[in-house]
Order: structure tokens, then sequence, then C-alpha cells
């Protein structure tokens, strides 16, 4: 019982975390993009809008306010989950609405690309621990190497060239929603999840190899098989099932990796997702275009974190 | 199988380990006997192969160890030309182990009970009621609140307690013969007591035959049938525990013996045995040839073989060898 109460106040507490750090980021977005080139009513109206344009452009968007009231104002509304409408890109239109119908697309490509990295992680790096030192654990460790130096920017190229252009298994641009097809939605997002999923495959890969391996020589594993627990019941639930910890751990750090990659690949692909609207709303300056998607970015970000500490806690009980 | 054979009887074991450029060979040639309920001390510094030769036994070294044997037979039956997995059959349930570190002997994701149930299930008892059986067993090792301990985490138990609760999980096997490892050595001297006691207690109980290693005779005067003192991988002398406490043979045991006895002497003058333990043995001759006191020259020509002086009571040692 008391247990089960300081657990719920621990939840508590990393609840508060992840609402104190979206503050924060809201507040670094904000202020940074304030800080930097450019200006909305140039990116909205063109050069050659005249002073009075200008102005009443500014004046619309109540630019020329203190900047605290601005973010106050801002920040009041995302709260209640208003962001606003978009200054520039789409001009005068529900930036809820724009971000709810790129964000699914994002979303299906960012968990397909975990999905990718975890099923290729957890089969590479089984194998290349069980294989220890011989050709496979070679070719697997080489891989990952080869996996976290790669660029995605530069993987997404090399996929289309090879897999798309010169094999022509997939579309080497677009992408169909999965609200319209999920098929098409796996099809045509195969090769933008898999440039992001590389890296993070690769990552995982090394982490699960170095923790299996490690776990290998703990001295409970020799326990269990001088009781004469068979080598597949040592390995699920003693070593296996340990090495997941530090691997559940890496994949909640490496999430952010998401982020990134999806920003890039989703421009590079054509996906119609969070990520290339967040890079054209940057293009334009279209301010509380970029604040709203950095959040939602930085939402999942910490969701899923936030889920990744609550399996870690339920993994190790020393941690929960 | 016939009726005359020794529980285990091992011969000439050798364990090495193969080093950067070097090879480490921690067991040279240990022979032993032990008989169905008794319990055989295995006796010597740390370093001189005691472990080692538990886990050669049980087949737990690791890959870049080689062990041989001329024989290591269990009932009669040779172990060494079982498969593997044929082996593995019999490890818990015929010859078991209680490690040394009670603490990383239990995985940390799992609760005790966890381990015990499957301990259960592994000999191949009754799952149902496993938590009936395993709460017996953690209060016949001195467990007073099984029920707790069964839920815990290992992390959540002292070292006493964890103690108990393995040495309670390799009695759950039911094994013919135990191999313990130094049991007590990380434990306070009361709860080692208590330990002692009921590993004493379970042996009279079930008749399981122990190959108890350590490094302190008073315990092995205390619970062993017989002991084989260790030195550089070897065994030095073997005999009924009496004999070898009360009249040692090998110089080695002789310095061993009266330096126990300095240190339980509190007014006594701590003896000490000449040069450093754990060196590496000469290729030549005796390995004790450099700190032995009775030193000759044919100690560092000639190796010398196990001589019986009376019944059951021999050393390797050329100041009883005719």
């Amino acid at each position: 019982m008391g247990a089960f109460a300081s657990g719920l106040t621990r939840t508590a507490q990393r609840f508060g975390g992840v609402v104190l750090i979206a503050l924060l980021g809201a507040a670094a977005v904000f202020f940074a993009l304030r800080a930097g080139q450019g200006d909305p009513a140039l990116a909205a109206l063109g050069d050659q809008a005249t002073p009075e344009a200008v102005a009443a452009f500014r004046a619309r968007w109540r630019l020329d306010d203190p900047l605290a009231l601005q973010f106050g104002r801002w920040l009041a509304g995302a709260a209640t989950g208003d962001f606003g409408a978009s200054m520039v890109i789409a001009s005068g239109e529900p930036i809820a609405q724009l971000i709810a119908s790129r964000l699914p697309n994002t979303l299906f490509i960012g968990a397909y690309a975990l999905a990718l990295a975890i099923s290729i992680s957890l089969t590479a790096g089984v194998v290349a621990a069980l294989r220890h030192g011989r050709f496979v654990d070679g070719a697997a460790t080489s891989a990952a190497v080869l996996g976290i130096s790669m660029p995605d920017f530069w993987l997404s190229y090399v996929l289309i060239y090879a897999l798309a252009l010169g094999l022509g298994l997939f579309p080497s641009y677009g992408f169909t929603a999965p609200s319209a097809s999920f098929a098409g939605a796996l099809y045509s997002g195969f090769l933008p999840a898999l440039a992001i999923a590389a890296p993070m495959a690769a990552a995982f890969t090394r982490m699960l190899r170095t923790a299996l391996l490690e776990t290998l020589h703990r001295d409970h594993v020799r326990v269990a098989r001088s009781l004469g627990h068979g080598e597949r019941f040592v390995f699920v639930h003693h070593v296996f099932r340990n090495a997941l910890i530090p691997y559940v751990t890496v994949i909640g750090l490496q999430v952010r990796y998401l982020l990134g990659g999806t920003v890039v690949v989703e421009r590079i692909f054509g996906v119609n997702g969070l990520g290339s609207l967040m890079v054209d709303a940057a293009f334009a300056r279209d301010y509380p275009l970029v604040q709203a998607c950095a959040l939602v970015f930085l939402v999942c970000v910490l969701i899923v974190n936030f889920a990744v500490d609550l399996v870690c806690a339920q993994l190790d009980p020393r941690r929960a | 199988m016939s009726a005359a054979a020794p529980l285990l009887e091992v011969s000439n074991l050798c364990a090495t380990f193969a080093g950067a450029g070097r090879e480490v060979r921690a067991v040279r040639g240990a022979s032993f006997t032990i008989e169905v309920g008794q319990t055989l001390g295995l006796i010597g510094e740390s370093g001189s192969g005691k472990t080692v030769t538990g886990l050669a036994i049980l087949r737990l070294l690791p890959a870049h160890a080689s062990v041989s044997a001329d024989r290591i037979a269990y009932r009669g039956e040779n172990l060494a030309a079982m498969s593997d997995d044929e082996f593995r059959r019999l490890r818990g349930v015929e010859l078991g182990m209680i490690f040394q570190d009670p603490a990383g002997s239990f995985n940390p994701a799992k609760r005790i009970g966890w381990h015990l149930r499957e301990a259960i299930r592994r000999r191949g008892g009754e799952v149902e009621r496993w938590e009936a059986e395993a709460g017996d067993m953690l209060r016949e090792v001195g467990i007073r609140m099984p029920q707790r301990v069964l839920g815990a985490y290992p992390h959540q138990l002292s070292g006493g307690m964890l103690q108990r609760a393995l040495i309670a999980m390799v009695f759950l096997l039911r094994p013919a013969l135990i191999i313990a490892d130094e049991p007590t050595t990380n434990l306070d001297n009361l709860v080692e007591r208590q330990i002692l006691a009921l590993i004493r207690a379970h042996q009279a109980k079930v008749g399981a035959a122990i190959l108890f290693v350590t490094h302190d005779l008073g315990i092995a005067g205390a619970l062993c049938d017989r002991i084989a003192v260790m030195y550089a991988g070897e065994i030095v002398e073997i005999g009924p525990a009496a004999a070898v406490l009360e009249r040692p043979l090998h110089p080695y045991a002789q310095g061993l013996l009266a330096t126990s006895r300095s240190l339980e002497r509190a007014d006594a003058e701590l003896h000490e045995l000449p040069g450093e333990p754990g060196g590496v043995p000469p290729e030549q001759g005796c390995a004790f040839a450099p700190r032995c006191i009775h030193v000759m020259a044919a100690c560092r020509e000639r190796h010398p073989a196990m001589t019986e002086v009376e019944p059951g009571h021999g050393a390797r040692c050329l100041l009883h060898e005719r």
C-alpha cells in the first residue's frame, strides 16, 4: 500500500517535470524565433510591400506589443488548445486545423520508424550477442557503426537512388496518408521511415548487444545454470529480461532523433507532415505556426520519454 | 552403477585459463572422492583453485577455460562422457551449488518467490502449491516471515537473508551433492554460525553430501568428515578431518594450521607463512618449495607424488615419500 502510494507520488512528480519542460521549451522557441533575423510581414507581403501595409500587418498580429505580453497571450491560448491562426503560410487558417491534418502523417512515420528500429535492433542485437565473436556478430557490429555514422539526409538519397530509382521497389516521392489507405501508407512510408530508423536501429543494436554480453557474465546467470535451468530459460529470464532495462532507457534517449529525422526526411520524401510544415513555417517566419509545431513535437517527445520512464520503472524494481 | 561406487569420484582434474599470452593453470591434477552423505572440506588460501575445482565439476567455467580429467564419475557414471545437455539435467537436482555472493546470485528484476517457484518447477515439483513448499523451506532455513521474503526483490533483503533464501533455493531441488563455495564468507559471525547449523541440519535430514569450500580451518574441522588442502591448484594433503587437523603431514598444511591457531589465541604471536601466496608455481619440483621451511635440494627437481602415510591420509611431499 505504501509502495503503491509512493509510486503514485513519483509518477505525479515525473508528470510535473514533463509540464515544466514543455513550458521552458515553449519559451525557448518563442524567444529564439524573435531574436532571429527576418520579419513575418515581409515574408507574407513581399519585398515590395508599402510601409502602411507592413504596419497594418504588424498591428493585425499585434507584433508591436511587448514580447512578454505576446508570450503570455500565446501561452494562454496554447494552454486551452488554441494556437491562433497562421500568419503567413496559410494566412488566417486556424493552426489547430493545420496541425490536425499534418500530425497523423508524422506520427505514422515516427511510429513506423520506431517499430522498424526496434525490430531490426532486437533481431540484430540478440543474434550478435549469441554469436559473439563470430562472423554474424562482426557483420552486425560493423553495420551498426555504419548506421550510426550515416546522416539521415544522405541515407535518404542513397535509399531513393538504390531502392526507388534503381530497383523501382518503392516510390521516390510522395506519401499516401494512413487515413486514406493504411497499406498504401506502409508502402509509401517505408523509405522515409527506414531513413529515420537506420541510425536509431544501429544505436539500439549496439546497446542491446553490449547489455546482453554484460548481463551474460552476471552471477545470477551462472546460478541459474547451476540449478539446471535450460539455456533458453536462462537467456529469456536472466539475460534478455535484464538487458531490456538499458535498452529501453536508450530508446527513450534516442526518441529526440525521431524529431530531427522527420523534419529533414519529410522534406526529402515529400511527406505532408508536421516536420515539413514546420520547415516551411520557419522559412516564412510564421511565428505562431513554428511555435505550435515545435510545442507539439516537444510534447510528443516528452510523452514518449514519460512512457519510457514508466516502462523502465516496471522493468527495474530498484528504480521504481 | 555399482553399489560400491562413491557418490563423486574426481581423478586428475585440471583447469586451465587461456589468458593474454600466458596460460594460468588454476587446478593441476586434483583427485578426490566423496561418499554418500559425507562432507569433504576443500581448504586453502584464495587463488589456490578451490572455487575453480567446484565450478569445473559443474561445468560452469567460462568458455576460455579448458577442463580435463582422467575421470569424473557421479554414482559410478562418467560425467565427462555426457553431452552438455545431458549434464545440464543433472545440475541442480543431483549436483547443486551454493555460491559465495548471495546478493549477486538472484536476478535483481525478479522477486525471491519467482526464483523459488522456478526452482520447484525445475525439479518437477507441484508448481500449484509452490508457495506452501517454498514457505516451508524458508522457515527451515530460519526465515520467520516467509511471505515477506517471497514477495521481496533481492535488493530489499539483507545479505544474511539472501544467503538463507539462496540456500533454500538450492535445497528445494534436493541435490545429492552440494558444492558450497564459502557460503558464509560475507556474513557476520552469528549469521555464519546459524547458516552452518542449518546446512548441517538439512544434511542430516536428507543425507546429502557436501563439498565444502572454505579458507576457515575452524569451520572445516566442525563441519567436515574429510579435508583436502589445496595449494597452487594442487591437493597437497587429504585425509580424515581429525587426522589432517591434528597430525598435518604437509609443511603447507602445518603452516596453515599454526597460523590459524595463533589467530585463535589473542596473546600468541601471529604465525605467518613465509613468502607470497598466489605466485606462479615453478615449472619443476614442488609448488610449495619456494616457501617451505623444510625444503631440500630434491624438492626443486622432483614433483612429489601423493603418498599415503596412514590409512586414508596422504600428502604430496618428499618428506613422506619412501
